[in-house]
């Protein structure tokens, strides 16, 4: 009979994974408190459609590998059945690297903020918890490398039947995909116990294994270049690298069985020897492992989690931001002047202390979606590309130009204190953004000019007037949706449709006026002129809307 | 004449149909106090969200020193200093820098620092200036925010619930310092849950109920 702590420890686990599962049942539409039949058909439908969609998705690729990558490769005088179990060991020695790698800085098993409190500070069975966990963990970290095994199994039974095989039968296929899948489900099984181990063994901190942590990390980045380059370079020179094919013919040892040679007993042995003493490794360590550490050290990933899960990126920015930012920074040296300016002062601190890349490539995002929208446009004329092209770019522009505003709208308490007008402080927040934006088009219209594309000057002269439409247009839907209690729990609205909708008039009057030039043989200087005019009207009236809806928030 | 610091006609809050603050209206004079208390959902967080300019009330109107709140909100908003009970930074911006910032912002510059200095001294957060607010205590962020109130110049503060997360030393400090600055001038309207601070401070004390207060 299993005892209390153990169901516990079991309920919440289960509840996990139901809760996994059910996530992406509601994204598929499926209503799980809905007990009618038709809501039972449906869920069978959704099982038969995406296992079969699974299945030509996976029968796709393998077909791709037989009949397109197998002749590639020996045309370059590569056999594909030299290649595949040799790439595959170094993707899955690679991966497991870094998971080790993560291990020996972040615990592998995570827990909520609600299980910190409810489960971490219990005196539940650890070896118990660590399992049930470990076990919860794995299928999701293994289904990927499942699909592929499959995948490659299918390949290479593909490859048997150009070469004699006449009919491929469901019993051909079952066994092309169980065959590898015997060896691989053991070893993957225990290269993932073997990355809790360290884990775990890091989790019960001193420091002797602070320095061992710290040595396995330099290993373990050493062993991975070092492979790499090895691997690579037996494929690629292999006179060369001679010397170590006998290493690399170890190592591929249990690929190979999986995928070539068939199951031997020694090679079964051997993966399911090394998951087993993995695990036994696991619950050998894992008697007095410290809940409550690992509880402190991934609340914020599993919040990120759950911020990702529902879409809020804000969220996931923020929980980023304080971790990369830590606990304290000597004070600024940027010098800073009374009144408004301090609003730039303050701006440059907050954009340099969280400058990271991928901010960085929401900027170029810009610019390569603008020399996309330029390609699709002058030498595919596609319209459709074109389209979602333009829709996507707005949006790009509007969030870009608009990000600064939206942090201080969730200030609202600080920011509503200042003694600066409405104006101000929207034009403010909205400048800099705008003449990067600007900037970024500009310079990629140059570029694509550069690459020989026609790029009209009407559409090089309405970009300032383009940008700032779109970017006061979000201002003000932001600005319509505001709710004053939301603002002081630091919850800022987001771009909606109306902001959309609003920005796409700005790109719609170049384009009206583009399309009469050419067609109605208006003077382009005329034309420009009608677009400023427009353009200035539509941005003055959005300003003003703007202000007072700043005004009238609350 | 010269006008009161605070002159509050008939305001009234309204969340969709429910009220909840009835029609009032009062003035606050200057070196004035005016302590606030109530049960949970009174309406103190409202009528102190309404003075301050956060929220819009469905009717009525505030004066801060003769300029009306919602009219002429620049001119207001340099004479009125608001602590709400919950309040956010930008994380991004430690405690040194957001004060800083608010009296960079109010254009106080002369003597700033030793005022600054002194007041992070008093509130004990000196050794916390260079911390980022995220990794601030509850109560030492709410002392953040009384710093931010009285870095820059006013003539009326509000405070919402300020010793709600305050440690003993805190509210004593807290309460000579209301003190001082009724003494200098400023009208002060507080709320609170501490009955031994309402009468410590000695001013006009309101009970408020179901939306309703009696100040005149």
């Amino acid at each position: 009979m299993i005892s209390a702590d153990k169901q516990s420890i079991l309920m919440i686990c289960l509840k996990q994974v139901l809760s996994n599962i059910n996530y992406w049942l509601a994204i598929v539409g499926y209503d799980i408190h809905d007990r009618s039949a038709s809501a039972r058909v449906y869920l069978l439908y959704l099982i038969v459609f995406f296992s079969t969609w699974a299945l030509a998705v996976m029968f796709l690729i393998s077909n791709f590998m037989a009949n397109t990558l197998s002749p590639f490769l020996a045309s370059h005088g590569m056999t594909f059945t030299d290649i595949v179990p040799t790439i595959s060991m170094l993707l899955l020695i690679l991966w497991s690297l870094y998971s080790i790698y993560k291990a020996t800085n972040r615990s592998p098993l995570i827990f909520s903020e609600d299980d910190a409190h409810l489960l971490c500070q219990t005196p539940v069975n650890r070896r118990f918890v660590t399992l049930a966990w470990f076990f919860g963990k794995w299928p999701s970290s293994a289904l990927l490398i499942l699909a592929i095994t499959a995948t490659v199994g299918f390949a290479f039974l593909e490859l048997e039947i150009n070469n004699g095989i006449k009919i491929m039968s469901a019993g051909h296929l079952a066994i092309a995909a169980l065959k590898p899948l015997s060896i691989i489900i053991p070893l993957h099984l225990g290269l993932f116990a073997l990355v809790w181990v360290v884990g775990i063994y890091r989790l019960q901190q001193n420091i002797t294994r602070i320095k061992i942590m710290r040595s396995l990390r330099i290993l373990a980045l050493i062993l991975a270049v070092t492979l790499f380059v090895v691997t690579l370079g037996s494929i690629f020179f292999p006179s060369f690298f001679i010397f170590f094919q006998p290493l690399l013919s170890f190592l591929t040892f249990l690929l190979d069985a999986a995928f070539l040679e068939g199951i031997s007993r020694l090679s079964l042995a051997v993966s399911v020897g090394l998951m087993g003493i993995s695990l036994t490794l696991l619950w050998k360590n894992s008697g007095s492992l410290n809940l409550s550490r690992a509880a402190q050290e991934t609340h914020h990933s599993q919040a990120q989690r759950v911020a990702f899960k529902i879409g809020d990126f804000d969220r996931i920015n923020e929980i980023r931001d304080r971790e990369r930012l830590g606990a304290k920074h000597v004070p600024t040296s940027i010098p800073s002047f009374p009144g408004g300016w301090i609003m730039t002062w303050k701006d440059i601190v907050q954009s340099l202390r969280t400058l990271t890349i991928s901010r960085l490539w929401s900027w170029l995002a810009i610019l390569f979606l603008t020399i996309s929208g330029t390609v699709a446009g002058v030498i595919l004329k596609d319209s459709d590309s074109l389209f979602i092209l333009i829709v996507y770019w707005t949006l790009r522009v509007g969030q870009q130009a608009s990000a600064r505003f939206k942090k201080d709208l969730g200030n609202w308490w600080l920011v509503h204190s200042l003694p600066l007008s409405a104006r101000r402080i929207i034009i403010h927040d909205v400048a800099r953004p705008v003449l990067v934006t600007i900037a970024l088009t500009w310079t990629a219209l140059w570029m694509s000019s550069l690459l020989g594309l026609s790029i009209s000057p009407i559409v090089v002269c309405s970009v300032p007037f383009t940008v700032v439409g779109i970017s006061f247009s979000v201002v003000f839907d932001m600005l319509r949706q505001a709710d004053v209690g939301m603002l002081l729990v630091g919850l800022p609205p987001d771009i909606g449709l109306v902001g959309l909708v609003f920005s796409m008039f700005f790109i719609a009057i170049p384009t009206v006026i583009y399309f009469i030039i050419g067609h109605y043989l208006l003077s382009p200087v005329a034309g420009m002129f009608v677009i400023i005019l427009v353009s200035v009207f539509l941005i003055i009236s959005l300003l003003r809307l703007s202000e007072r809806q700043f005004r009238r928030i609350g | 004449m010269s006008s009161p610091p605070l002159e509050v006609n008939n305001i009234s809050y309204m969340y969709g149909s429910y009220q909840a603050l009835q029609e009032t209206s009062f003035t606050v004079n200057n070196g004035e106090i005016v302590v606030i208390t109530g049960s949970n959902g009174a309406g103190k967080t409202t009528l102190m969200l309404c003075l301050s300019g956060l929220l819009l009330p469905t009717s009525g109107k505030v004066m801060v020193d003769g300029y009306d709140l919602y009219q002429r909100e620049c001119s207001a908003k340099r004479r009125l200093s608001f602590l709400p009970d919950f309040p956010h930074f930008y994380q991004e911006l430690t405690v040194w820098e957001h004060i800083r910032f608010i009296a960079l912002a109010h254009s106080v510059e002369k003597g700033f620092e030793n005022r600054a200095k002194i007041l992070l001294n008093e509130f004990d957060l000196t050794e916390a200036k260079d911390i980022y607010p995220h990794a601030l205590s509850r109560g030492m962020r709410l002392k953040l925010s009384i710093i931010l109130c009285l870095i820059r110049p006013f003539s009326v503060l509000l405070m919402d619930e300020p010793t709600s997360a305050l440690d003993p030393v805190g509210t004593a400090i807290l309460h000579e310092k209301l003190i001082s600055l009724s003494a200098d001038g400023a009208a002060i309207i507080i709320t609170t849950h501490d009955l031994s601070l309402a009468n410590k401070l000695g001013g006009r004390i309101a009970q408020m109920q179901r939306g309703h207060i009696d100040l005149s």
